[in-house]
């Protein structure tokens, strides 16, 4: 990590910020981010290829017939797409030392929609498989309860935004890749109440997850307001940063809060949408066949 | 501007009377954020031309002024547009009665491209109250000398090439209404410093801070 900060002869493998150098649109090869992106995909490439739900090869099965649909590998490969966008040149590169707005698309790609893109894209056998044991088991029956996923996710979000933690981690290839983990992981940490994927572990109702996911849109609200009103800027990285395209230190830090707000907010209230409309699926699914409802005008019955 | 240059500058800087603000040194008087001067420097007389492309006096235009000057080019990729950003973001949000008081003054190290119009516009971009100066070298190479700071460097080019870097001074140099310069400010000061340190030194002044004349 010594010497990241400064002359370009180093050896670069994880986005961290460049501090003191100019921003320049010149591509950089980060071959760590590849190796982490390519190995994710290879363990699941692997994992689908040649494993299934009773641990017999699939290579003797038609593909029609695997276990794990087409959908759900488009998933995972469009959740490693936005984890590689989001760790990868140009965004690491600005969001470790340049433009905090830019940070917070990085936030929302690699600890939001990345992980949500990938849990969903992993099928229900093998998450099953992956928490085979006792620990695992129990973890994972830990972090379906809401709380603590609630907990979990807006503590590191707070935490990963302390001006103490940016300011003195993003110049280390090593911290900020260590950073970048713990930021995804956490993000399969929030959306395993939300998604709800393994039914035997008591996943919550509809409406438990709606709610879950409204009050993470309530609590990001205090980093963004921060952000968006504070009259100067709150990170001595991005403040003293060479500029990028003129922005000022302030207004990035404003767009950051707005971002955070508005994407963020879109983000959650789009699933909380999804999942009542799904909830409202289910409830119709469920009512039986035949049974009358007074029409709104209080006249004759309907068939519902 | 390239490591090689501002190594030079800086160590220009360091070998003259300012060797004394390094960071890390005494801080006086305790409540500012600057870098004291070991001695204060008297407000220096130079004339330049500025963005209109009028005569600028400096002693005189800026007499009684808290006054911050900083030697720098617009092409700068760095130090220079974070400074002058800085500035023009705190500038705005003072109270105007206090704002009036502050002139910031920016000073060409590359008359050759930086010509009024390209230093208008660039410093527009952050303020329109900043004011612009550039000249002939010798001029501005003495104003730089006054103000203890070492010459600005710049890069050799081959002719025609116009993407030089010049090496300069990373310091702004602060005048309090007094005229005299008793404290400068080093790259890595936060706009809350600023914020907090211009209505002292327009409000106080520097005489007027009692027990905290310079020693």
């Amino acid at each position: 990590m010594e010497g990241e900060g400064g002359g370009g002869a180093a050896v670069r493998w994880w986005c961290s910020a460049r501090l003191g150098e100019p921003w320049t649109w010149q591509w950089q090869a980060y071959p760590g981010v590849w190796l982490f992106v390519l190995s994710l995909g290879a363990t699941y490439a692997w994992a689908v290829l040649r494993l299934r739900p009773n641990g017999q090869p699939t290579s003797d099965i038609a593909p029609d017939k695997r276990p794990t649909s087409a959908r759900e590998i488009a998933l995972f490969s469009l959740g490693l797409a936005v984890l590689w966008a989001g760790a990868d040149w140009p965004v690491g590169v600005l969001a470790a030392g340049y433009l905090l707005s830019v940070k917070t698309v990085q936030y929302l790609l690699i600890g939001y929609i990345g992980p949500g893109l990938l849990l969903l894209g992993t099928p229900r056998w093998l998450l099953r498989r992956m928490i085979r044991g006792r620990v695992a088991f129990a973890v994972a029956r830990a972090l379906t309860r809401p709380l603590i996923p609630l907990a979990v996710a807006n503590g590191v979000l707070v935490a990963t935004h302390l001006p103490v933690v940016v300011d003195n981690l993003s110049g280390s290839q090593l911290w900020t890749f260590v950073l970048d983990l713990i930021v995804i992981g956490t993000g399969f940490i929030f959306w395993w109440p939300a998604l709800g994927r393994l039914p035997e572990l008591h996943a919550m109702s509809y409406g438990a997850r709606i709610g879950y996911l409204g009050l993470n849109l309530f609590l990001p609200t205090v980093p963004a307001s921060f952000f968006t009103f504070s009259q100067y800027p709150i990170y001595a990285l991005y403040e003293l940063a060479p500029r990028v395209s003129g922005i000022s230190a302030v207004a990035d830090q404003r767009v950051a809060g707005l971002l955070m707000k508005t994407c963020g907010g879109a983000l959650l209230f789009g699933t909380m949408s999804v999942m009542f409309f799904r909830w409202y699926r289910h409830e119709a699914d469920a009512e039986p066949e035949g049974v009358l409802t007074p029409s709104a005008q209080g006249g004759e019955g309907r068939r519902a | 501007m390239s490591r090689s240059l501002l190594a030079l500058v800086l160590a220009g800087t360091a070998s003259g009377s300012l060797a004394a603000c390094a960071p890390g040194s005494d801080r006086e008087p305790e409540d500012l954020r600057g870098y004291l001067l070991g001695e204060p420097l008297a407000k220096p007389e130079f004339t330049l031309t500025s963005t209109d492309g009028t005569s600028f006096d400096f002693r005189r235009a800026t007499d009684g002024f808290v006054t911050l000057v900083f030697f720098g080019y617009t092409n700068c990729p760095d130090i220079c547009p974070v400074h002058m950003s800085s500035l023009g973001t705190v500038v705005a949000t003072l109270d105007p009665r206090v704002a009036e008081r502050i002139k910031v003054v920016f000073v060409t190290t590359d008359p050759r491209r930086d010509t009024p119009a390209v230093l208008h516009a660039w410093l527009d971009h952050f303020s329109p109250s900043f004011i612009g100066l550039t000249g002939d070298s010798t001029t501005i190479v003495r104003a730089q000398e006054s103000l203890k700071l070492a010459p600005a460097v710049i890069e050799k080019a081959a002719a025609g090439d116009t993407g030089y870097a010049v090496g300069h001074s990373a310091l702004v140099v602060a005048f309090s209404p007094d005229n005299q310069a008793h404290l400068v400010y080093p790259f890595g000061t936060r706009q809350e410093d600023w914020a907090h340190d211009l209505p002292e030194l327009v409000r106080q002044g520097w005489r007027a801070r009692a027990g905290a004349a310079p020693r």
